[in-house]
């Protein structure tokens, strides 16, 4: 065919995704982003054409660790010379960074091959929802977030926590939070 | 007394040993240096690689089948449906292409494989308890309608 | 044996030679053969009874005969595309020389090589080659991103749905039993 060299344009076309972090676990998020941006969501993969996609990622300052990941959870480091090893715990690189983690957790999850330094090019990282014109105008689809986002207690109303079924109440002075605890006479006596 | 020609002519050979050495240089006639034209070097190589070229067929088969899998994983998501399911449902249906082939549909014919995936969901849904919930796809026939 | 040291080609043909019409590729054939020779008996027996039918059959090629003493027989064929083939005849029959250039006749005159796959086009793609729109739903395009639709993970009826179902429909059937 006459316009084979003109029909592969198209094929090896790069096409640009968005992805929503939000209350999403960094480490599986890396898992799906990586998958993008290798190309092995299409199915003219090869590990060594270069025709990874592109991929916008925000609200990355609202990425959730499950667990007690964000204290226990160590980033290492070392410089090469002695005595040039430190780590960093999650919570205190999200301080510094809010990208970083993210950047870290697809950065390590891409093989460790030439093409890595290209692939992580692609990933554009946002804290929040902004982002510039030029680069949202390249977006074409979505990606799906990993995990279902949790609706927390006090986005339900009232009226939903009064009829929620329960086959008993808790008796007075039964402590659920800690911080709500009454300093009675009574209680202190016992210890 | 001369003897040096008596060395000469065991280690000359009769025929018989210029066709094994005529065997060996068809291998080596693309080397670099004196492998190409020198046997006693050039058997050195030639036999690290035959030995290379054994052990590495399978690793090879491993690294094209996997390439092949992902390819047609990819295709499978993009129509919404799972990879071991969508093998499975074609293999049952005695439709006999094999990932090599599909994966050539995939790229070359994407309307053929979209077609079969359709296929797919139709088979899918007609199995088990799924049978009420699902949408049908149009322009698909499986035995179960008829 | 290590691939790469044999010689290799992909499956072609001259020009879709035998497409609409046949050409014949063989242009000329040289008989070299000696006179007195044992070895050239099948040849000279060959050009003595069979090689005028072979000349009528096929106007188009040109035969030599080229008598070379004490040399062994051979048969050489030259081809369209300027391919050189020879076969040494050296203690044939008649019959067997008389296969052996049917088979040059017949040939294309491309060399003999191992062939990588066994079928070749070109034209790969008739519904046209996948690209990154080919499965898409066109509605994408006119769609300002990021939406929320498109990003959460379908919610599937949990357990905890189904309780809260019950017992919604147990609360209303005590209301009524106390009315």
């Amino acid at each position: 065919m006459a316009h084979n060299r003109v029909l592969q344009w198209a094929t090896f076309a790069r096409s640009w995704w968005i992805y929503d972090a939000y209350h999403q676990c960094p480490f599986e998020s890396a898992k799906r982003l990586c998958i993008f941006l290798q190309g092995q969501h299409k199915p003219i993969y090869h590990p060594l054409s270069d025709i990874g996609d592109h991929v916008v990622v925000i609200n990355t300052k609202d990425i959730s660790m499950k667990n007690e990941y964000w204290r226990k959870w160590r980033f290492h480091h070392h410089t090469g010379y002695p005595g040039g090893y430190s780590q960093t715990s999650a919570w205190r690189l999200h301080d510094l960074d809010d990208t970083k983690i993210l950047h870290k957790a697809v950065y390590s999850r891409l093989p460790g091959n030439l093409l890595r330094r290209r692939m992580m090019r692609r990933l554009h990282l946002f804290p929040d929802t902004e982002v510039p014109d030029d680069i949202l105008q390249n977006v074409t689809d979505q990606i799906r977030q990993v995990q279902l986002i949790p609706k927390p207690i006090h986005k339900y109303s009232k009226e939903d926590i009064d009829n929620f079924p329960k086959l008993f109440d808790w008796p007075e002075e039964y402590v659920i939070d800690y911080s709500k605890k009454k300093k009675d006479e009574d209680t202190e006596k016992y210890f | 007394m001369f003897l040096t020609f008596l060395n000469f002519a065991s280690r000359q050979g009769g025929a018989d040993i210029q066709w094994k050495r005529h065997m060996y240089k068809r291998i080596a006639w693309s080397y670099y240096g004196r492998k190409r034209n020198c046997f006693r070097l050039s058997i050195r190589t030639i036999e690290r690689a035959l030995r290379y070229s054994t052990n590495s067929g399978k690793p090879k088969r491993e690294y094209y089948n996997n390439i092949v899998k992902i390819r047609l994983e990819a295709a499978c998501w993009e129509h919404g449906v799972l990879y071991d399911e969508f093998l499975k449902t074609l293999d049952e249906s005695s439709i006999q292409l094999n990932r090599t082939t599909l994966q050539h549909l995939a790229i070359y014919e994407p309307r053929t494989f979209q077609s079969l995936c359709d296929f797919t969901v139709k088979r899918q849904g007609e199995l088990g308890l799924k049978a009420a919930t699902t949408t049908t796809p149009s322009g698909v026939l499986t035995r179960g309608m008829l | 044996m290590s691939s790469s040291s044999i010689p290799s080609t992909f499956l072609k043909n001259v020009l879709n030679n035998g497409i609409g019409r046949y050409v014949c590729q063989l242009q000329r054939i040289t008989f070299v053969f000696c006179k007195q020779k044992g070895d050239s008996r099948g040849t000279r027996d060959f050009i003595e009874n069979k090689l005028l039918d072979f000349t009528n059959n096929n106007p188009g090629v040109a035969v030599y005969l080229q008598p070379r003493n004490n040399r062994s027989p051979k048969l050489v064929a030259e081809y369209l595309n300027g391919g050189r083939e020879s076969i040494v005849t050296a203690k044939m029959s008649e019959d067997e020389i008389n296969k052996w250039l049917e088979h040059l006749r017949g040939r294309s005159g491309i060399k003999i090589a191992r062939i990588r796959k066994p079928q070749h086009t070109e034209n790969p793609s008739v519904q046209g080659v996948w690209h990154p729109f080919t499965n898409k739903d066109s509605s994408l395009n006119k769609t300002q991103f990021p939406i929320q639709e498109l990003s959460e993970v379908p919610h599937e009826t949990t357990t905890t749905d189904k309780l809260l179902e019950i017992a919604k429909k147990l609360r209303e059937t005590d209301v009524s039993m106390k009315e």
